[in-house]
């Protein structure tokens, strides 16, 4: 055991030495030495990463007793380390992180916007003079039921951005302490998911286990090997989860809900509106600022005064609404667009082919477009 | 005549876009009349939205006559849809919001 890490801290040694070199003598386009700092690299390679993260994979204080002679021996070998692919798999993970953190932000109906939700069918009830036991309280009661379908998918998404997280830590620290618990939870928490919305399945137990054998920490070819496994587990997974949100089922069962509430509390928004109890200035000066335009101080005054003008924002109000409807059902296809990415882009880094991530972050821009559409930083109407 | 089943997930669709249609309509009729009481409509369209919603955690049950059923909900939620621009009286939009929901209620029937 104290062998192989003594090994590992000679093979990271030599790698890092042969990056050093390789920065140090780093040629520009005007064919000029780089002047790029020995001592720096040091610093960023040795001890820590540039985020300032200890580097677990290469504790410094074994480094510093090295001798510099088996060191430099190994250098020969370091043309041939995989460094390469780990930072296209560290790459890859931190985009699948991303992109998962950020299609949940999408999925995600907070408890804060079902509370939204209840209060603004409590508001209409109440504008429309009708008791609750008429209608809503059903409901309330049926989106609770779909709400939870949501929150299974929710918890999906989360340890997707957990298991890629791990996967980053392991391919830029060698650190696999984290990533066997981590797949465990994103295959159990699929399992999950597939059986709330109806399409119940299971993921083999090979798929979720054998990362930890070799040791927390892990470096060199060990650590790209682990790497790649990771990788094909995720890929797995994300497999199964693809398969499950690409069933026209699943996605009718997830995606009426977000455009059905907000489409309720758009409604409570827009009675309010109608009833003007909000200000037009907002619309106003949107429709004005191409030209430079701001609303002057007695706008509303005017608008209430003219039917047609009146009209015409309450049409704009209308079809805000209807937008935030539809980025919603937008999203769920964007995200599913998004896990293919990455499953194709598991696939080419354990083939060895360079990955791109072009896709992926145009997809991943577009749920933060759609994100900010659904819940607009300021919500409502009122300036 | 085809007797194949539609899936459950066009099914469910045509009862989303049922209440999605039906809320269109309350919104219409409040923005042309805000002073009127719009209760009858507002109750329609709840009635839609529970159709829809109750349908979402059920199963849909293997009666091919499901899919005319469909076909006569979807032409209603159509024709909801381009009376949007026209109708503005709120007594009209009861009339009309009737339809949808018997038709809506009646597929839903059809999720067990």
């Amino acid at each position: 055991m104290g062998a192989d890490i003594e090994q590992d801290v000679y093979w990271k040694s030599a790698q890092t030495l042969s990056r050093i070199l390789k920065e140090s003598i780093r040629v520009s386009p005007d064919n000029t030495v780089a002047t790029r700092s020995i001592v720096r690299c040091n610093k960023k390679e040795i001890g820590h990463s540039m985020s300032g993260r200890p580097n677990k994979r290469f504790p410094v204080r074994r480094v510093k007793a090295l001798p510099l002679v088996i060191a430099g021996a190994l250098l020969a070998s370091c043309a041939t380390m995989p460094t390469a692919k780990l930072s296209t798999a560290a790459a890859l993970a931190k985009a699948g992180e991303v992109a998962a953190s950020q299609m949940q932000r999408n999925v995600t109906i907070s408890s804060a916007s079902l509370d939204l939700f209840v209060k603004a069918v409590a508001f209409n009830d109440g504008f429309n003079a009708t008791p609750a036991a008429a209608g809503s309280t059903t409901l309330i009661a049926n989106v609770k039921v779909i709400q939870g379908n949501l929150v299974q998918y929710e918890n999906l998404l989360q340890s997707l951005s957990s298991a890629y997280s791990a996967m980053d830590d392991l391919a830029e620290y060698g650190a696999s302490t984290d990533l066997d618990s981590a797949v465990s939870n994103l295959a159990s928490d699929t399992e999950t998911f597939s059986k709330k919305v109806g399409k119940e399945i299971t993921i083999p137990a090979d798929v979720t286990k054998g990362l930890q054998e070799s040791g927390n920490v892990v470096v060199g070819s060990v650590q790209t090997g682990k790497v790649i496994k990771a990788s094909a587990q995720i890929e797995s997974i994300l497999e199964k989860i693809v398969a499950i949100l690409s069933e026209p089922t699943v996605r009718s069962a997830i995606t009426p809900i977000q455009p059905q509430l907000q489409g309720v509390v758009g409604q409570a928004a827009f009675i309010l509106y109608t009833q003007g109890v909000y200000t037009y200035r907002p619309i106003l000066d949107e429709l004005g600022a191409p030209l430079g335009l701001e609303s002057s101080s007695n706008a509303d005054a005017i608008v209430r005064s003219n039917k047609r003008v009146e009209a015409g924002l309450a049409g704009v109000v209308n079809q805000t609404v209807n937008s935030q409807i539809a980025s919603a059902t937008e999203a769920y296809d964007q995200g599913l667009a998004a896990l293919r990415a990455l499953e194709q882009q598991h696939k080419k880094l354990q083939s060895g082919e360079a990955i791109t991530l072009q896709n992926l972050s145009d997809i991943v821009a577009n749920l933060r477009a759609l994100a900010q559409v659904s819940a607009p930083p300021t919500t409502g109407i009122a300036k | 005549m085809s007797t194949v089943m539609p899936d459950s997930a066009s099914v469910l669709s045509s009862l989303a876009a049922a209440a999605d249609a039906a809320r269109q309509a309350y919104m219409t009729a409040l923005q042309a009349n805000p002073g009127q009481d719009l209760s009858p409509l507002y109750a329609k369209e709840m009635a839609a939205m529970n159709a829809w919603s109750g349908a979402t955690a059920k199963a849909l049950g293997p009666n091919p006559t499901v899919k005319a059923a469909q076909a006569d909900l979807d032409t209603a939620t159509n024709g909801v849809r381009g009376d949007l621009a026209t109708v503005k009286s709120v007594a009209a939009w009861v009339t009309r919001l009737d339809n949808l929901v018997q038709l809506a209620v009646k597929v839903a029937g059809y999720f067990v």
